[in-house]
Protein backbone atom coordinates (compact mmCIF):
# COMPACT_ATOMS: atom_id res chain seq x y z
CA UNK A 1 0.00 0.00 0.00
CA UNK A 2 1.48 3.25 -0.92
CA UNK A 3 0.71 5.57 1.86
CA UNK A 4 1.75 8.84 0.29
CA UNK A 5 -0.20 7.77 -2.59
CA UNK A 6 -3.36 7.58 -0.58
CA UNK A 7 -2.60 10.49 1.00
CA UNK A 8 -1.89 12.50 -2.33
CA UNK A 9 -5.65 11.27 -3.23
CA UNK A 10 -7.39 11.96 0.25
CA UNK A 11 -6.10 15.42 0.62
CA UNK A 12 -7.23 16.10 -3.40
CA UNK A 13 -10.24 14.60 -2.14
CA UNK A 14 -11.59 16.54 0.52
CA UNK A 15 -9.72 20.24 -1.01
CA UNK A 16 -12.16 19.46 -4.21
CA UNK A 17 -14.95 18.90 -2.76
CA UNK A 18 -14.80 21.11 0.43
CA UNK A 19 -14.15 23.99 -1.96
CA UNK A 20 -16.26 22.99 -4.63
CA UNK A 21 -19.10 22.88 -2.45
CA UNK A 22 -17.88 26.32 -1.19
CA UNK A 23 -17.62 28.20 -4.51
CA UNK A 24 -20.59 26.60 -6.13
CA UNK A 25 -22.99 27.65 -3.31
CA UNK A 26 -21.28 30.94 -2.87
CA UNK A 27 -21.16 32.11 -6.37
CA UNK A 28 -23.79 30.17 -8.11
CA UNK A 29 -26.53 28.86 -6.06
CA UNK A 30 -26.45 32.18 -3.89
CA UNK A 31 -26.83 34.47 -6.15
CA UNK A 32 -29.85 32.58 -7.95
CA UNK A 33 -32.24 32.10 -4.51
CA UNK A 34 -31.56 36.34 -3.96
CA UNK A 35 -33.65 36.70 -6.98
CA UNK A 36 -36.56 34.69 -5.38
CA UNK A 37 -39.74 36.20 -5.08
CA UNK A 38 -41.02 36.21 -2.28
CA UNK A 39 -37.87 35.85 -0.43
CA UNK A 40 -38.43 33.22 1.35
CA UNK A 41 -38.27 30.97 -1.33
CA UNK A 42 -34.93 30.45 -1.17
CA UNK A 43 -34.99 29.71 2.50
CA UNK A 44 -35.17 25.59 1.55
CA UNK A 45 -31.85 25.50 -0.83
CA UNK A 46 -29.93 28.33 1.50
CA UNK A 47 -31.08 25.68 4.89
CA UNK A 48 -29.74 22.91 2.63
CA UNK A 49 -26.30 24.52 1.86
CA UNK A 50 -26.03 25.07 5.58
CA UNK A 51 -26.97 21.57 6.68
CA UNK A 52 -24.27 20.43 4.51
CA UNK A 53 -21.57 23.08 5.32
CA UNK A 54 -20.41 21.08 8.10
CA UNK A 55 -18.16 19.84 4.59
CA UNK A 56 -15.42 22.26 6.49
CA UNK A 57 -14.31 20.65 9.66
CA UNK A 58 -14.20 17.11 8.29
CA UNK A 59 -11.96 18.45 4.92
CA UNK A 60 -9.80 20.66 7.14
CA UNK A 61 -8.63 17.76 9.49
CA UNK A 62 -8.32 15.43 6.31
CA UNK A 63 -6.10 18.39 5.12
CA UNK A 64 -3.85 18.59 7.48
CA UNK A 65 -3.80 15.02 8.64
CA UNK A 66 -2.87 13.92 5.26
CA UNK A 67 -0.68 17.06 4.58
CA UNK A 68 1.07 16.25 7.49
CA UNK A 69 1.73 12.53 6.14
CA UNK A 70 2.88 14.05 2.51
CA UNK A 71 5.32 16.27 4.44
CA UNK A 72 6.83 13.32 6.50
CA UNK A 73 7.21 11.24 2.89
CA UNK A 74 9.11 14.25 1.84
CA UNK A 75 11.49 13.90 4.57
CA UNK A 76 10.71 16.97 6.78
CA UNK A 77 11.22 16.47 9.74
CA UNK A 78 9.52 18.17 13.52
CA UNK A 79 12.99 19.78 14.21
CA UNK A 80 13.71 21.31 10.91
CA UNK A 81 9.57 22.60 11.10
CA UNK A 82 10.19 23.82 14.72
CA UNK A 83 13.39 25.40 14.39
CA UNK A 84 12.46 27.28 11.03
CA UNK A 85 15.25 25.63 9.13
CA UNK A 86 12.76 23.79 7.31
CA UNK A 87 10.94 27.81 6.01
CA UNK A 88 14.52 28.90 4.63
CA UNK A 89 13.91 26.30 1.09
CA UNK A 90 12.26 27.43 -1.80
CA UNK A 91 10.09 25.07 -0.88
CA UNK A 92 9.70 25.98 2.76
CA UNK A 93 8.36 29.39 1.89
CA UNK A 94 5.95 28.61 -0.76
CA UNK A 95 4.62 26.22 2.39
CA UNK A 96 5.01 28.89 5.02
CA UNK A 97 2.59 31.19 2.87
CA UNK A 98 -0.09 28.48 2.11
CA UNK A 99 0.09 27.42 5.72
CA UNK A 100 -0.32 31.21 7.14
CA UNK A 101 -3.50 31.35 4.43
CA UNK A 102 -4.28 27.90 6.27
CA UNK A 103 -4.56 29.52 9.50
CA UNK A 104 -6.49 32.18 7.83
CA UNK A 105 -9.34 29.50 7.00
CA UNK A 106 -9.18 27.70 9.74
CA UNK A 107 -10.08 30.87 11.87
CA UNK A 108 -12.62 31.69 9.54
CA UNK A 109 -14.27 28.30 10.04
CA UNK A 110 -13.58 28.72 14.04
CA UNK A 111 -15.24 32.34 14.10
CA UNK A 112 -17.96 32.77 11.52
CA UNK A 113 -18.04 28.40 10.25
CA UNK A 114 -21.93 28.25 8.85
CA UNK A 115 -23.31 31.96 9.73
CA UNK A 116 -23.56 33.97 7.02
CA UNK A 117 -20.77 36.20 5.76
CA UNK A 118 -21.57 38.34 2.68
CA UNK A 119 -17.94 39.56 2.85
CA UNK A 120 -15.77 37.74 4.56
CA UNK A 121 -17.45 34.70 2.65
CA UNK A 122 -15.36 36.08 -0.34
CA UNK A 123 -12.16 37.09 1.50
CA UNK A 124 -12.11 33.20 2.58
CA UNK A 125 -12.64 32.24 -1.28
CA UNK A 126 -9.91 34.39 -2.22
CA UNK A 127 -7.86 32.94 0.03
CA UNK A 128 -8.94 29.10 -0.74
CA UNK A 129 -7.90 30.36 -4.44
CA UNK A 130 -4.51 31.51 -3.37
CA UNK A 131 -3.61 28.35 -1.77
CA UNK A 132 -4.74 26.53 -5.13
CA UNK A 133 -2.19 28.33 -6.97
CA UNK A 134 0.64 28.38 -3.98
CA UNK A 135 0.35 24.15 -4.24
CA UNK A 136 -0.02 24.01 -7.71
CA UNK A 137 3.69 25.68 -7.87
CA UNK A 138 5.13 23.88 -5.20
CA UNK A 139 4.54 20.96 -7.10
CA UNK A 140 4.92 22.12 -10.65
CA UNK A 141 7.61 24.97 -10.28
CA UNK A 142 8.83 25.43 -6.73
CA UNK A 143 11.66 27.43 -8.03
CA UNK A 144 9.47 30.15 -8.10
CA UNK A 145 9.67 30.24 -4.08
CA UNK A 146 13.30 30.89 -4.52
CA UNK A 147 15.55 34.14 -3.55
CA UNK A 148 14.93 35.23 -7.05
CA UNK A 149 10.97 33.86 -7.42
CA UNK A 150 8.35 35.46 -5.46
CA UNK A 151 9.02 34.39 -2.15
CA UNK A 152 10.52 36.25 0.98
CA UNK A 153 13.97 37.15 0.34
CA UNK B 1 5.62 29.21 -22.64
CA UNK B 2 6.04 27.79 -18.53
CA UNK B 3 3.81 30.80 -17.46
CA UNK B 4 1.03 30.24 -19.92
CA UNK B 5 1.39 26.43 -19.03
CA UNK B 6 1.10 27.24 -14.96
CA UNK B 7 -1.86 29.62 -16.26
CA UNK B 8 -3.25 26.89 -17.93
CA UNK B 9 -3.26 24.03 -15.15
CA UNK B 10 -4.73 26.73 -12.84
CA UNK B 11 -7.52 27.25 -15.17
CA UNK B 12 -7.85 23.36 -14.97
CA UNK B 13 -7.74 23.37 -11.57
CA UNK B 14 -10.64 26.16 -10.87
CA UNK B 15 -12.42 24.48 -13.83
CA UNK B 16 -12.51 21.26 -11.64
CA UNK B 17 -13.36 22.75 -8.58
CA UNK B 18 -16.36 24.10 -9.91
CA UNK B 19 -17.46 21.03 -11.44
CA UNK B 20 -16.94 19.53 -8.22
CA UNK B 21 -19.53 21.87 -6.68
CA UNK B 22 -21.77 21.50 -9.22
CA UNK B 23 -22.21 17.50 -9.26
CA UNK B 24 -22.00 17.68 -5.89
CA UNK B 25 -25.21 19.89 -5.95
CA UNK B 26 -27.11 17.53 -7.93
CA UNK B 27 -26.04 14.73 -5.35
CA UNK B 28 -27.73 16.60 -2.58
CA UNK B 29 -30.43 18.46 -4.44
CA UNK B 30 -31.48 15.79 -6.04
CA UNK B 31 -32.35 13.61 -2.46
CA UNK B 32 -35.11 15.99 -1.63
CA UNK B 33 -37.28 15.06 -4.37
CA UNK B 34 -36.30 11.29 -3.99
CA UNK B 35 -37.87 11.58 -0.43
CA UNK B 36 -40.47 13.54 -1.18
CA UNK B 37 -41.93 13.28 -4.60
CA UNK B 38 -42.34 10.08 -6.32
CA UNK B 39 -39.36 9.26 -9.38
CA UNK B 40 -41.67 10.23 -12.31
CA UNK B 41 -43.19 13.66 -10.46
CA UNK B 42 -39.39 14.84 -9.62
CA UNK B 43 -38.01 14.04 -12.37
CA UNK B 44 -40.58 15.82 -14.24
CA UNK B 45 -39.79 18.89 -11.91
CA UNK B 46 -36.09 18.55 -13.08
CA UNK B 47 -36.32 18.13 -16.31
CA UNK B 48 -38.87 21.25 -16.27
CA UNK B 49 -36.37 23.15 -14.13
CA UNK B 50 -33.46 22.82 -17.17
CA UNK B 51 -36.13 23.89 -19.66
CA UNK B 52 -38.35 26.50 -18.49
CA UNK B 53 -37.49 29.63 -19.15
CA UNK B 54 -36.92 32.58 -15.60
CA UNK B 55 -38.35 32.81 -13.63
CA UNK B 56 -40.01 29.34 -13.86
CA UNK B 57 -43.44 30.46 -12.14
CA UNK B 58 -44.83 26.83 -13.04
CA UNK B 59 -42.68 25.17 -10.51
CA UNK B 60 -42.52 24.42 -7.17
CA UNK B 61 -40.42 27.04 -5.80
CA UNK B 62 -37.41 24.71 -4.24
CA UNK B 63 -36.91 23.72 -7.63
CA UNK B 64 -36.53 27.72 -9.46
CA UNK B 65 -32.87 26.87 -10.21
CA UNK B 66 -31.36 26.89 -13.16
CA UNK B 67 -27.60 26.71 -14.31
CA UNK B 68 -27.87 27.14 -18.26
CA UNK B 69 -24.52 25.63 -19.60
CA UNK B 70 -22.61 25.64 -16.70
CA UNK B 71 -22.33 21.93 -16.32
CA UNK B 72 -20.97 21.45 -19.81
CA UNK B 73 -19.22 24.90 -19.83
CA UNK B 74 -16.95 23.35 -17.07
CA UNK B 75 -16.55 19.94 -18.95
CA UNK B 76 -15.63 22.27 -21.82
CA UNK B 77 -12.53 24.30 -19.99
CA UNK B 78 -11.38 20.95 -18.49
CA UNK B 79 -11.43 19.54 -21.81
CA UNK B 80 -9.52 22.09 -23.60
CA UNK B 81 -6.91 22.68 -21.13
CA UNK B 82 -6.26 19.13 -20.49
CA UNK B 83 -5.80 18.53 -23.96
CA UNK B 84 -3.69 21.52 -24.19
CA UNK B 85 -1.36 20.27 -21.24
CA UNK B 86 -0.84 17.05 -22.62
CA UNK B 87 0.10 18.82 -25.63
CA UNK B 88 2.63 20.89 -23.84
CA UNK B 89 4.04 17.64 -22.27
CA UNK B 90 4.48 16.46 -25.68
CA UNK B 91 1.89 13.47 -25.11
CA UNK B 92 -0.09 14.22 -28.17
CA UNK B 93 2.62 15.97 -30.53
CA UNK B 94 6.22 14.15 -30.00
CA UNK B 95 4.73 10.62 -29.08
CA UNK B 96 2.93 7.60 -31.01
CA UNK B 97 -0.01 8.13 -29.07
CA UNK B 98 -1.83 4.83 -29.31
CA UNK B 99 1.86 2.83 -28.62
CA UNK B 100 2.00 5.47 -25.52
CA UNK B 101 -1.71 4.78 -24.63
CA UNK B 102 -1.38 1.14 -24.42
CA UNK B 103 2.21 0.21 -22.99
CA UNK B 104 3.35 2.56 -21.12
CA UNK B 105 1.78 2.74 -17.39
CA UNK B 106 1.41 6.72 -17.56
CA UNK B 107 -0.15 6.09 -21.07
CA UNK B 108 -2.81 3.19 -19.25
CA UNK B 109 -3.41 5.74 -16.60
CA UNK B 110 -4.29 8.35 -19.46
CA UNK B 111 -6.52 5.95 -20.89
CA UNK B 112 -8.64 4.79 -17.71
CA UNK B 113 -8.96 8.89 -16.91
CA UNK B 114 -10.23 9.30 -20.56
CA UNK B 115 -12.40 6.34 -20.55
CA UNK B 116 -13.74 8.01 -17.42
CA UNK B 117 -14.09 11.16 -18.44
CA UNK B 118 -16.10 10.30 -21.69
CA UNK B 119 -18.56 8.52 -18.98
CA UNK B 120 -18.64 11.55 -16.52
CA UNK B 121 -19.71 13.65 -20.18
CA UNK B 122 -22.22 10.37 -20.88
CA UNK B 123 -24.15 11.08 -17.01
CA UNK B 124 -23.91 14.58 -17.67
CA UNK B 125 -25.96 14.02 -20.87
CA UNK B 126 -28.33 11.63 -18.90
CA UNK B 127 -28.76 13.95 -15.91
CA UNK B 128 -30.20 16.82 -18.28
CA UNK B 129 -32.36 14.39 -19.59
CA UNK B 130 -33.21 12.73 -16.60
CA UNK B 131 -31.93 13.67 -13.51
CA UNK B 132 -32.29 11.28 -10.98
CA UNK B 133 -30.21 10.68 -7.68
CA UNK B 134 -28.65 7.56 -9.35
CA UNK B 135 -26.82 9.92 -12.27
CA UNK B 136 -25.75 12.58 -9.94
CA UNK B 137 -24.03 9.69 -7.64
CA UNK B 138 -22.72 7.88 -10.52
CA UNK B 139 -21.05 11.13 -11.79
CA UNK B 140 -20.13 12.07 -8.39
CA UNK B 141 -18.22 8.51 -8.28
CA UNK B 142 -16.67 9.15 -11.68
CA UNK B 143 -15.45 12.23 -10.90
CA UNK B 144 -14.07 10.87 -7.37
CA UNK B 145 -11.95 8.34 -9.91
CA UNK B 146 -10.94 11.14 -11.95
CA UNK B 147 -9.75 12.85 -9.15
CA UNK B 148 -7.74 9.83 -8.32
CA UNK B 149 -6.12 9.33 -11.49
CA UNK B 150 -5.16 12.70 -11.96
CA UNK B 151 -3.19 12.23 -8.55
CA UNK B 152 -1.54 9.28 -9.96
CA UNK B 153 -0.86 11.04 -13.28
CA UNK B 154 0.78 14.30 -10.89
CA UNK B 155 3.19 11.71 -9.98
CA UNK B 156 3.79 10.03 -13.29
CA UNK B 157 1.67 7.63 -13.76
Amino acid sequence: MDWYLLSVVLHLLAAFFWLGHMFFWSLVVGPITKRFDPPDAGRWLRQTSMRYGGLGWPALIILIGTGAIMLMYRGVTMEQFISGQFFLTPSGRGLGMKFVLVAWMILYQLVVGHKPAPRLIYVNMAAALVIVGISMLLLRAPHVFGPHGIGLP
Amino acid sequence: MMTGYLLVVYVHLLAAVLWVGYILFWALILRRPSRGLDALRSAIFIRLLHRTPWPPTSLPVPYRVRFPGLGWGALAVLGATGLFMLYAQGGIAQRPIARELLFSPYGRTLSVKLIMVVALAACQLVLIKKPTQRWAHLGLIATVFIIALSALLARGG
